[in-house]
Formats: C-alpha cells, structure tokens, sequence
C-alpha cells in the first residue's frame, strides 16, 4: 500500500500550496511528483518523540477522491475557506459526500480569521465543524488575553502539524527507546552514575584496608560456627546422659568465653574504622600541605575554601583529639593558602607533624 | 463526588475517559458524545460550569485538550476547576512539554497517575510528587 496522504483542498483564494510549504517549512516547493491527474504529492517525514512516519502531502485543486487506492490512503483532510465569502463556505459543504467516500480520520477546516461580523458567522461554523467532525483552525486567531498563560493553545499552522502528529498513522514507526523519560527517572540515572564513580573510587582507596577486616570477620564467624555446633553436640549428649552435666557446661562458658572476645573484638574494629577516616583525614592534610606551598592568596585558597564543607564533616567524625588536631591543621593550611606570615605557623605545624599518628604513613 | 471524567481532544476524539458510576454502554456512548458536542461549541470562553441533567459540568480547555468532568451537586465545582489544573500539572511534571501526543502513546501511565489521584469518584492524593513516586517507582524498576 502506498503512504498515507493527507488530502489538502481550497475553497478560497489560498492555495493548497501554501499550507504545504508552511508545513514543510519550506520557502520553495519546486515540483511534486503528480500522482493522480491534478494530485501533486510532496513527502513529509513525520518525526516525533514517540514515532517517525512518512506520509505523503497531496494538493488537489477540484473535488475529487482519486481512485480506489489513493482514497484509500488518505487519512487526513485540510480545506480552506474564506469567511467573507458565503460560497466559499458553500463549496466546502459540497465536498462532504467525497467526504464520505474518503473516510479520513482527521479533517481541519482552515481560516485566515474568523468572527461573528464576517459573512459567514463564528457560530455558524463552528457548529458545522462539530456536526461533522471537523476542527476549525484559524490561522490569524483574534488575539486574546488568556489568563492561563501556562498552558496556552496552539494556533494556526503550528495547531494543524500538531494535530497531524497527534494521529496514529498507518505506517508510523514507533521509535524503540522514546526519548522522553520522566525528570526522576533522569535524576535517578545521574544518580546511578555518580555512585558508580565514587564506588570505583572508593574500591582503589579501600582494597588494602577491606581486606583485613574481612579477614577478621570470617574467622570470627568461623570461630562462632564451631561453638554452635559444640553446643548442639553437648546438648545431645546431655539429653542421652545425664552424667554429662558438668561437660555441658563447660562447653556453655566456653561458648560465653568465645563471645566476650567477641565484644572485645568488635570496639577494636571500630578503631579501625576509625584509623580508615584518619587515612582519609592525612590525604586531605596531604592536599592542605600541597596547597599551603602553592603560590598564596591565589587558586589554592578557592580550592581550599570549596572543601571546608568537607573538611568540617570529616571533623565531626573524628574522636574529639583527632578533631582537635585536625582543626588545627585546617587552619594552618588556610593560613598558608592565604599567604599568611610563615614564621607565625612554622613552629605550630612542625610539632603537630609529629604527634599525629597518621603523618608517618604517608611518609614512605 | 466525581462521576465521570473524560479527556478529549478538539477534533471531539476521547483520549481518555474514566466513569466512577455504573452507566450502561449505550448510555455512556451517547453521554460523551453530546458532552463533547457541548463543550467543543462553547469554548473556552463562557463559564466552565453549567447545569446537566441531574449533575453538574465542569470543563477546561488547556494545550487543545478538553477536561470534562460530571460531578454531584454536592461536590464543590471550584475545587473541581482547579482539579483540572492539578491534572495537568502533574502529567506535565511527567513529561515535559506535555502535549496531545504523550498522551495518547502513554495512556497506561496517564490512567495510572489519575487512579492515584481519584478513587471511586473521590479525590485522594493532591500532591504531585505522592502521586508519581509509585509510576517512578515501577519506571525504576524497568530500566
């Protein structure tokens, strides 16, 4: 079967042409291919978010439906009319029982302007329009001032395109991966994708570290596997005899033992952890001290400055002497970044290098 | 309460239509079609309300698509105008730069975010964000 068509027609002095090159948005038509005795096509590509299509737009200056297949094919109807004129308006009626035999889905009768003071009323129309399924569309609305501003229609050629994209053409392709998302689900991507960034980033930081503890935690819970199982055995030896009494509880304090070192050991992960955030806390000592030597007053200060909330979030994380300490190396690298006087912070800096803990790791 | 709900386009073709009364098909198909005559001839420039057999029309024009609702006489037809523009705005914060075409490749969604929005005729969630999480939800858990 051949492209679906949309049948343009005049019943006024405005060409079918004109609303051709206004849908193309083309300045000069050249000659379309005639396909039918006085039926000129021209090819439309219809490209929309959901679905791109190829529809042919045919001109035709009389009333006529083509033949078989071409009144087949049409699936959208435009006519012109002029509402000064009574017999424009007229022979649009005539066209009604060609109508019929087209059978198209959409049909739009377009105006240049349209009020109650032309021959042909408003009203009048528009009442014919919606008996018979027609849109009016006016190319030239009267201007009015809408208070819904937010939503405001559309009018004119940017109306008919519209409601000719708004159709279901018999060809159209939908398009696999519509490019419309929702804002969220936008978000949700970015999201994904900045996580998977600082994972990565995190995974290179880490590796060591992770490591160790999970070690720790596997043998742990090897250690409370084995009990466990001891338990049960006690348990059923103990059912069976009851001389076995004291053996039972030895293995329950065993059990109780096993868990103690348990507690012990956990605080001594914490400190781990702990020890992890100071790592974290030297790289960022690293960055003030680079910064600090870096030419004063200049970038490094806005570096330094866009990393204080950071900076201040690290701190709060940190036992109240480690804060302390670090405070104190934020204020000396914002000192130095400032290009402030060395000799004020010389001494200050060197002594805290040395009590902090974390100084001597960095340093290979 | 609402009774009915329809979106229509201007060419008078239903985009969507959501009746929370029980209507005989028949009944409903004749309904809709002088509703939609009515509404198309009057515009959107004499009042959104008018009297209708034994309820209440409520319409707004916004982008060519019609809203029409049928509502008792004891439900509060501003609160139904503005309804309208809740609607619309939460479809519009859905998809951006709303038009006719959203619409109709997307009815599921659109049905889903009025169920949210409307249950048995009554109005239930008005905040926008409320009423999208469970359709972003699911679009979360597609990709």
């Amino acid at each position: 079967m051949s492209a679906p068509c949309v049948l343009i027609a005049s019943c006024c002095n405005l060409k079918p042409d004109f609303l051709v090159k206004e849908i193309l948005k083309l300045d000069d038509l050249g000659n379309g291919t005639c396909i039918l005795e006085k039926i000129c096509a021209y090819d439309w590509n219809i490209e929309t978010k959901y679905y791109t299509a190829s529809v042919q737009l045919c001109t035709t200056e009389e009333r006529t439906i083509g033949n078989e297949s071409f009144a087949e094919s049409v699936e959208a109807f435009l006519v012109c009319f002029d509402s000064h004129q009574k017999n424009s308006f007229d022979s649009v009626k005539s066209w009604l029982p060609y109508l019929n035999q087209l059978e198209p889905e959409i049909k739009m009768l377009v105006c240049h302007q349209c009020t109650e003071n032309h021959e042909v009323k408003r009203l009048t129309v528009q009442e014919w329009c919606i008996d018979n399924d027609f849109e009016l569309v006016e190319l030239a609305p009267e201007e009015d001032s809408d208070e819904n501003d937010d939503f405001p229609e559309t009018t004119g050629i940017k109306r008919i395109i519209q409601a000719l994209h708004a159709h279901t053409w018999s060809n159209l392709t939908m398009k696999e991966n519509p490019s419309v998302c929702s804002p969220y689900v936008r978000q949700l991507m970015q999201d994904e994708f900045k996580a998977k960034k600082a994972q990565e980033n995190q995974k290179s930081l880490d590796c060591a570290p992770n490591h160790v503890n999970k070690t720790a935690c596997d043998s742990d819970e090897e250690n409370q596997l084995r009990v466990d199982s001891s338990c049960v055995d006690c348990a059923h030896s103990s059912k069976s005899n009851p001389e076995n009494q004291p053996e039972f509880e030895e293995a329950i304090s065993l059990a109780q033992d096993v868990s103690k070192i348990d507690k012990e050991k956990k605080p001594k992960e914490k400190t781990k952890e702990e020890s992890l955030d100071l790592l974290h806390a030297c790289e960022d000592l690293q960055l003030f001290e680079a910064l600090g030597t870096d030419d004063p007053g200049g970038e490094s200060f806005e570096k330094l400055f866009e990393r204080f909330g950071l900076m201040k979030e690290k701190a709060q994380s940190l036992p109240h002497q480690e804060r302390k300490k670090y405070a104190e190396k934020v204020a000396v690298a914002f000192w130095r970044a400032m290009g402030g006087d060395e000799d004020e912070v010389e001494g200050l800096s060197e002594t805290d290098d040395l009590d902090t803990e974390c100084i001597p790791q960095n340093i290979p | 309460m609402i009774k009915f709900l329809l979106l229509i386009n201007k060419h008078g073709q239903i985009c969507i239509s959501k009746h929370y009364q029980h209507l005989e098909q028949e009944d409903r198909q004749r309904l809709e079609k002088e509703l939609i005559g009515i509404c198309l001839k009057r515009g959107n420039k004499k009042s959104s309300f008018l009297e209708y057999h034994d309820f209440i029309l409520v319409y707004r024009c916004y982008l060519d698509l019609f809203f029409i609702a049928g509502i008792t006489k004891d439900e509060n037809e501003m609160a139904i105008y503005e309804f309208f523009h809740l609607i619309l705005e939460t479809l519009d914060k859905y998809f951006p730069k709303l038009s006719e075409v959203d619409i109709q490749f997307n009815l599921d969604k659109v049905h889903m975010i009025l169920d949210e929005m409307i249950i048995n005729g009554n109005i239930v969630e008005t905040s926008p964000a409320r009423i999208l999480a469970p359709i972003e939800l699911l679009d979360a858990a597609k990709r």
